[in-house]
């Protein structure tokens, strides 16, 4: 089963966590400056030194393009691994929970994933797989400054970590603007999308880590879970306000939305996302009680462009709209 | 308009992004939209602009952004633009230089996280700790000569 089907700790705000861990192999110039047979040899090596680890090695040239933007919206790669092909390529778990970038923009960026706020499962398993690959590979590093990244913002320990957060209520009291500047003093970053006009695209934030040089791997995680901690909290108690004060509204709101995947015959991306994070708002909140947070999770990212896209004859924005439909009213209804 | 990603098709989703405080407008079209929308940019390019930093040390003395890594042929001045390194070795050729910035962003300058095991756990050798501290005290950075004095001290305590 693919972890993002799942709901983890605190899933009713904390979607998933993710560690990332940046290498690059001594020797080597850093990935914008490697030649094309440098390239090659490093693709090798790693590809050799993950042999114990059990991932689906994958090219970026040899996969159909449709292919690899579904691999960027199930998070998997950076939209940055969609460019230079012939010199990239991704290690991968078939839970889809593991991945290994190769050739973005270090040599090796290895990233895991959990469903919920998760992040020592996630580092510990970014770990195992550090482990294994520097059994075999000389990772440019040194004990004063750690390992050497080609952006001084990742040099050090190399590791971002990172949760994605559904934060409807902050979103709708306007509060997300106070997080938003107390987390950069905190030395955290938050970054959100705004769909225009519709307001809130999603309510998806996603709050990382930026400094490490002088911090070890487990006090930054520890520092990003105490404030994700800070933000659930707060989330929770605007949504019980929410309810208290506007409670017909919420009820009223969040079970429109749900009529709409029911019954909507075209259904645009951005749509569909709006309309996704209000049925999980309401599940989340008690509100609906027939519909599976498992669904919502799976549709999320199912519904995105390359996922419909892959399954319509025609590629046109109509298609896909009268596809995307389809598919939810189907989840929803069956399950 | 045209998409901002892509620049060929008309753009037809709008965003507002906002990072950490800072609204950013952007302007995309049906394809591009949804990679901007699944996946969040990534962090380097937007939150921290190296080389704002790091011509906030050197900027005008153009003396100062002299250097090359003689492995990969990155000279600080490209370096300084781009705020990419080219190799690990540059890091050895520009260590003097790369001390402010690097305390800009982090805060530390001494990494305390994970040391591979195939270096067997060592740590810098004492010679390179005078050099880096001599080096320190002629840059007037005390800051970080006192951190390198420690740890010579705490070497040759272990001896
Ligand atoms: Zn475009
Ligand atoms: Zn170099």
């Amino acid at each position: 089963m693919k972890w993002y089907l799942d709901s983890g700790n605190e899933g009713d705000v904390v979607i998933s966590s993710r560690i990332r861990l940046a290498r690059n192999i001594k020797g080597f110039p850093f990935a914008n400056l490697l030649t094309d047979e440098q390239s090659k040899k490093i693709l090798a090596l790693i590809k050799d030194a993950a042999t114990g680890l059990n991932l689906r090695y994958l090219s970026m040239a040899s996969m159909p393009e449709v292919n690899r933007r579904m691999l960027v919206e199930r998070h998997i790669i950076s939209p940055e691994m969609l460019r230079n092909t012939q010199r990239r390529a991704v290690l991968l778990s078939d839970d889809e929970q593991i991945s290994v970038l190769l050739g973005e923009e270090d040599h090796i960026r290895i990233q895991c994933m959990t469903a919920g706020l998760d992040l020592w499962r996630a580092l510990d398993l970014a770990n195992k797989v550090d482990d294994v690959l520097e059994e075999k590979l000389d990772y440019g590093f040194d004990p004063r400054y750690g390992y050497k990244t080609c952006c001084p913002t990742n040099t050090g320990t190399g590791l971002r970590a990172s949760c994605m957060l559904h934060l409807p209520a902050l979103t709708a009291s306007g509060y997300i603007e106070t997080l938003l500047s107390s987390a950069a003093k905190l030395g955290m970053t938050v970054r959100g999308l705004y769909g225009e006009g519709s307001g809130a695209g999603g309510n998806m934030y996603q709050i990382s880590n930026q400094i490490t040089l002088g911090i070890s791997e487990s006090e930054s995680v520890k520092r990003l879970e105490d404030l994700v901690k800070v933000v659930i909290e707060k989330e929770r108690g605007m949504r019980d306000t929410l309810r208290r004060e506007n409670d017909d509204k919420l009820v009223d709101m969040v079970s429109r939305s749900a009529g709409i995947l029911k019954s909507a015959c075209l259904l645009s991306s951005e749509e569909a996302y709006n309309l996704l994070s209000d049925v999980r708002l309401g599940i989340n909140m008690g509100i609906i009680k027939d519909i599976p947070i498992e669904a919502v999770n799976e549709l999320t990212i199912t519904t995105g462009v390359a996922h419909i896209a892959e399954l319509c004859s025609e590629d046109t924005p109509s298609s896909r709209d009268k596809k995307r439909a389809e598919i939810v009213k189907k989840r929803l209804i069956k399950h | 308009m045209l998409c901002q990603n892509c620049s060929k098709k008309h753009a037809t989703v709008h965003f507002v992004k906002i990072i950490n405080g800072v609204k950013t407008e952007m302007h995309l079209c049906e394809k591009c939209a949804p990679m901007a929308q699944q996946e969040f940019p990534s962090i380097e390019s937007f939150d921290i602009k190296v080389s704002d930093i790091i011509n906030s040390f050197f900027g005008g003395s153009i003396g100062l952004l002299s250097g090359k890594c003689d492995t990969c042929n990155t000279t600080f001045n490209m370096f300084s633009q781009t705020g990419k390194l080219g190799c690990p070795d540059c890091y050895d050729a520009f260590w003097d230089k790369l001390q402010d910035p690097l305390r800009r962003i982090h805060g530390g300058v001494r990494h305390t996280g994970k040391i591979p095991k195939r270096t067997g756990g060592k740590t810098v050798g004492l010679e390179k700790l005078k050099e880096d501290l001599k080096n320190a005290i002629a840059r007037e950075d005390f800051e970080n000569a006192a951190i390198i004095r420690d740890e010579i001290r705490r070497l040759e305590g272990g001896k």
